[in-house]
Parts: C-alpha cells; structure tokens; sequence
C-alpha cells in the first residue's frame, strides 16, 4: 500500500486559482492527491490548504515547486500524522442520520513538521 | 478621473516602458486609445507584430539584450492564447516579460463570450504569475507588482489581464504605487556563507582537474568577467549549457564549448575526467546532463551556485558545497577569498589534456567540402570573419541550433539569444527584432532554419515598416532536419513527415515584403551577401542551400550518457 504525506499550505487567497496552483503543483510531478481540505482563514484573505497525497519520488520536489510559487507564504511537510475520523468520535452523529452519504474529516495529529519557504527551510 | 486604459498606460511609462509590442484588438482597444498619444508624442513606440506569438518573442529578445522587462499585448481570446508559445518560451529560459492581456467584460466572463478564453486557467502554468484584475484602481499597483515579479528572483513573464469594463472605467482616488505589493512573494535571497566559500575554494584549489560549466545565470547576473576571472586565477577550464554559451567569449582558450546532447566531444570529455566541477547558475537540465550517472560517478566533488535553492535541492545528486545567491555576489566572493589565499595552480597536465582534447575532435568537425555543398560549420565560420564582434545573434530550432551551438563564436556576452528550454520553432526572426529594437546600433542576425524561419516569417513586414534592418540567415535544407536526423539515425531509417514538397523562393519572398534576398552558392557568394546587408541596412534574407542529409553532430542516442558521444555519420564510413 502507498504511504500517504499530509502537507500544510499557507497561502494567500487572490482569487480561486490559488487552489488551482496548489493542486496543479503535484498533478505535473505526477502524484495523485488522495483528499484536500482549505479554508480561508481571515479577512486579509490568508488561507490554508491541507493535503493528503501518494508518497512520490517527486513528492520533495512538488514540495519544493509549491513554496515559490506567488502567493504561497509557506509549505509544512506534516510527519507522523495521526488522521482522525470523526465519525468513529460520534460528533457528526445527528447529521449522520439525515445523510446517506458520508461525510468524513481529516483532522491531523501532527508530530513534527518540516517547512519549506521560497525554498528555504524556515522551521 | 481618468479611464483605466489610461492609468495602464501611464503605469507602464512610469515603469520605464519605451516600447511594446503587440497587435490591438476589441478587449486591449481602450489601451491603444490611450497609447495614442504617447505614441504621437514618441513616449512610447509600437510595434505591430504579424502574430501574438511573435510579439511575446519579441518581448523576449528585448528583456534578453536588455536585462529588463519586455512588454507585449494582445486582446482577448485567441490574441492572448496565442501569446502562449512565447510565454512559454520566456518561462523556461527565465526572461522577463510582462504581458498586457484585455479580457472580455466580467459581465459576460464565464459565458463562452465573443473571443473569452480563460487566461487564468492557461496561463498560471505557462508563466510565472498571471493575475486577473478585479477593479481598474488595482492597475497601477498591478503593473508595478508584474515588473517586479517579473524581474526578481528568478525572473519569468508575467500576465495582467485586464477585464474591457475594467479598462473603460473612470477611476478617480488614484493611488499611485511607490513599491510592489505580493502577499506570499519574496526574491530569493542571498545566502552565500563565508563556510560554503571557503569549502569551495579548498575544492577547487586542491582539486587536479578542475572545471567550470557555466549557465545562463552568468549571462542574467552579468559575471561573465568575475567568471573568466576566477578561470584565470585557478588555471579551470569551462564548459557551458547552450545559454550559458552566450556568457563566455569563445577566444578564452580555456573555453570548450558547449557541454550536453548536442554539446562538443571535448566539453562532454573534459567533464567525465574532470575530479571537481563548479556549476555557476545552472540548473542542469536533462539536455545539459543526460544522465546523472555522468556526474555522480568517479568521487567528483561537485559546488553548485544557484539563485534558486530549489534548483539545488531538487537535483539527484550529492552536491558538495551548495550556494545559494545571485552569481555575480558569489562569484566575487570566491575571488575575493583565493585573492586572499597562496594557491599554486600549475595544473599543466590537466591544461594540456584540454588542449589534446581540443585538437583530437577537431579533426572531426572541420571537415572540407565535399560533394554535398556548403558545410554548416564553414558558413559559420565565413559569417563570423565578417560580422562585427557585438553582431548579436538569434537562432531558430533544429540542426542550425546544434550547429550553432557548436561552431558560433560568441565574442561578446548577451550576444546569443535560442530558445534553450522550451525549444522553441520560429524563436529567431521575432527575438532578433527585440534585439534590433533594444539594440539598434548593433548588427542583429537571425540565423535560421528553413522550418523555423517559416514559423514566424510574416514579421519581417515589422522590420521593414519599423526601419528595423535585420540579416536573416536561412539554412535552407527543405526539411525539418532535426527531426529527420533522429529518424534517420535512431527510427531505423524510417523518414516520414519531414521532407518539405514545396518551398517558397526566399529571395522573392523577401522581396515581396520589401527586404532584399539573397541566394548563395559558395561561401564567397555569402561574405559578399552579409557585407552589403550590413552596408545597405535593409533587411535582408540570404538562403544558404544545405544539403538535406547534413547531420548536427556531435550528438548522443537518446538517453544516452556523455560517454556516448556521436562524432560522425557512419553511414559516410569517414
């Protein structure tokens, strides 16, 4: 089974190719992208993306691409994640009932993290 | 209050703009409005290109000579897509173009409108930035932030596209924009460490057969002097990508050429048996290094300077020394420091197996006419003895590229504009009428193929209108001789696709746009040809007939490693 890398996008949102970039960065290394999760965070329009992709013998490299591109103030390589999905924690339960789809959130348990800025590790 | 095509406009004079390159159309209409003033007060000169793609090349040659943005414009739909090719080309050589896009109004975006492409969606992966404005008192601070972007870092092309209501809007509370302002943008920054300097040094000091390989980082950073010195000083021959080509004059003896595919045997030799190489501002593409094997093998110590530290962290390598800065603060940092040191770097053994080197493959290239014409190297050569030593030059793509690379003598830096990355058909006659722009005291030359020439051929109206004359060189082998050369040698034979069944008559198509044409048979013929082009200072068009069978060599099979070098065609037996 193929191992799966979380990465942490903090960017700023423009307008939506933002989004369009960030995920255009591992499709043309060829890595799939298993789920993403963004949001805006603020009214000065700062925004997060995270990611979970295939692990990739281009995954540094889409990594290293994603921190220069304009508009994106950092990248953090999430190690050891733990994923957890809140439908085992039973906070989605009354929704759960009125849906038959399924709903499922990543929230991720981050043991370290390796952070890359215009190609620079910064922490 | 004022429209704002006019705050684009002004924007653009106050970022220095002197000229621009494009055609109009509905969407960027309002720009030309405005322009026409600035036109008629000579503010600002137009260029009207015959196509999109050869306005972004345009914008090319002329950052490229210059060093500063280029600027073109198109209208909406297929007047901006077919900026795309040029973009492109500007992105993967890191040329700074700012491209001025109209767009159709937001009212109608999203609605397959009359000439809507999505600019956005094509361009944000062709060029460094593209953004799409969103209120006409965004321009000004826009179009300062595109030439930033443009121009920093690692530089690239940028697109503003501009909604048409956007630019009819009246605008007033103008805010004009004194510095950039990019959320999440910042140049790369220096980072060159007294250790790594030190470290490099003590390499390339105590290494036997040392090598520099120089790529267009040098040209852009404009430390072709710090280089040649720093040669100078540790006896380190030099190689070079085919931009970095462009950096180095050919008559430093320890110049060998340009290294990679189609490099010289005796560059692709001297850096398998060299046991340190610094790499100065380039990012080793799979055309200069085919094969990391070739570089990983053997305990080669390996420094690499570089803006980008990407470019380093990505290669699959060990890197030794790794310096990340502009090449030129770098560079003087490693003289001042061996200024500083006692070295003795006789090296003469290493020095005369550069000089064997040299000699041995030579053998192989100057080869003396023979029964199949005009021989590239020797046309070369004839054009070189009559051009002036800063003639700059452009290429097209193909065999002449290869030749070029091969057998051009660079004697001035910034004096070689190709299209090196992207590879691009049709590069030459609209880059060489940037330069020309940029330029137009030099001798600007075009030295082309017959397939790439007719790419773009409808701008030489633009160097006829523009009093812009330009020597065109075509070698003319009917065929698209790269192509058919890999068929022909790796496809077991099978040509299919190349072989053109019609071409025009260059000397009256050259004529027919008002140029001067020109068909030579022998290489007398083409220094009588060049000299009255320069003389009469019309555009001209020499055809220079080659044999169709002529093969760009040195060359490697495909994937191959340097070791593999092809030095003649079998096939000959010679």
């Amino acid at each position: 089974m193929t191992s799966e890398r979380v990465v942490r996008v903090v960017c700023h949102y423009r307008d939506a190719s933002l989004l369009e970039r960030v995920i255009a960065t591992f499709r043309k290394l060829l890595i799939d992208i298993n789920w993403i999760y963004g949001r805006l965070v603020n009214d000065a329009g700062l925004y997060e993306v995270y990611l979970g992709v295939k692990d990739h013998h281009n995954f540094l490299a889409a990594v290293l691409d994603l921190s220069k591109i304009v508009n994106v103030i950092r990248v953090e390589i999430l190690n050891n994640v733990d994923l957890i999905d809140l439908r085992d924690k039973g906070i989605f339960n009354d929704l759960m009932h009125t849906r038959s789809e399924t709903f499922i959130v990543y929230i991720p348990q981050i043991g370290s993290t390796k952070c890359y800025s215009w190609g620079e590790e910064c922490g | 209050m004022v429209t704002g095509a006019k705050l684009v406009v002004e924007a653009l004079k106050r970022e220095g703009v002197k000229v621009i390159f494009g055609i109009p159309g509905l969407s960027n209409m309002a720009i030309y409005d405005e322009l026409y003033d600035y036109i008629s007060n000579e503010e600002i000169r137009h260029i009207l290109m015959r196509h999109e793609q050869g306005a972004a090349h345009a914008a090319d040659g002329y950052a490229r000579i210059t060093g500063r943005p280029g600027v073109c414009t198109a209208t909406s739909g297929p007047g901006t897509m077919n900026l795309v090719t040029g973009l492109i080309t500007a992105y993967w050589d890191n040329s700074p173009v700012v491209a001025i896009t109209g767009q159709v109004p937001r009212a109608v975006i999203g609605r397959k409108a009359f000439q809507e492409a999505d600019v956005l969606g094509v361009m944000q992966h062709i060029a460094k930035y593209v953004v799409q404005l969103k209120d006409a008192k965004e321009i000004p601070l826009w179009i300062k932030n595109a030439f930033y972007i443009a121009s920093t870092g690692k530089p690239g092309p940028v697109v503003v596209d501009i909604p048409r209501d956007l630019l009819m809007a009246e605008v007033d509370d103008i805010v004009w924009a004194d510095e950039p302002l990019i959320d999440g943008y910042k140049p790369f920054k220096d980072n060159i460490r007294d250790e790594d300097i030190d470290k490099a040094i003590d390499i390339l000091v105590n290494a036997e057969r040392p090598l520099i390989l120089a790529g267009s980082g040098v040209m852009w950073s404009g430390a072709s002097e710090e280089l040649i010195k720093l040669s100078e000083l540790l006896l380190c021959p030099i190689v070079s990508t085919l931009l970095g080509k462009a950096a180095v004059p050919h008559d430093y003896p320890l110049y060998l050429g340009v290294v990679g595919y189609y490099g010289r045997a005796e560059a692709n030799m001297a850096l398998l048996e060299s046991d340190a190489i610094l790499v100065v501002g380039a990012r080793l593409s799979d055309r200069t290094i085919p094969t990391f094997k070739d570089l990983q093998e053997g305990g080669r110590r390996i420094i690499i300077i570089n803006i980008d530290p990407t470019d380093i962290k990505k290669l699959p390598i060990d890197v030794d020394v790794k310096i990340c800065g502009d090449v030129k603060v770098a560079l003087r940092a490693l003289l001042n420091r061996i200024l500083n040191i006692s070295h003795n770097s006789s090296r003469y053994n290493w020095i005369s197996r550069i000089k064997e080197l040299k000699e041995f493959y030579a053998k192989y290239y100057y080869v003396e006419d023979d029964e199949f014409g005009l021989k590239p190297w020797k046309v070369l050569k004839t054009i070189r003895e009559v051009l002036p030593p800063d003639a700059i030059v452009t290429t097209g793509v193909g065999q002449h590229q290869m030749w070029i690379a091969n057998f051009w003598d660079v004697l001035q830096p910034r004096t070689l504009l190709t299209s090196g990355g992207m590879g691009t058909m049709g590069f030459g006659l609209p880059a060489a009428i940037g330069a020309k722009v940029a330029r137009p005291d030099k001798v600007v030359v075009d030295l082309d193929g017959d397939g790439s020439f007719l790419m773009t051929m409808n701008n030489l109206a633009v160097t006829i209108e523009e009093n812009l004359p330009i020597l065109v060189v075509i070698f003319d082998n009917r065929s698209l001789g790269l192509v058919r050369q890999v068929q022909r040698m790796f496809f077991r034979g099978r040509v299919v696709g190349v072989d053109f069944g019609s071409s025009p008559d260059y000397v009256k198509l050259a004529e027919s746009f008002g140029a001067i044409g020109y068909d030579v048979g022998s290489y007398e013929d083409l220094k009588t040809a060049v000299r009255r082009s320069i003389n009469d200072a019309i555009t001209s068009v020499i055809r220079v007939p080659t044999y169709r069978g002529e093969l760009a060599l040195p060359t490697l099979p495909p994937g191959g490693s340097l070791k593999e070098v092809i030095l003649y065609d079998v096939r000959k037996g010679s």
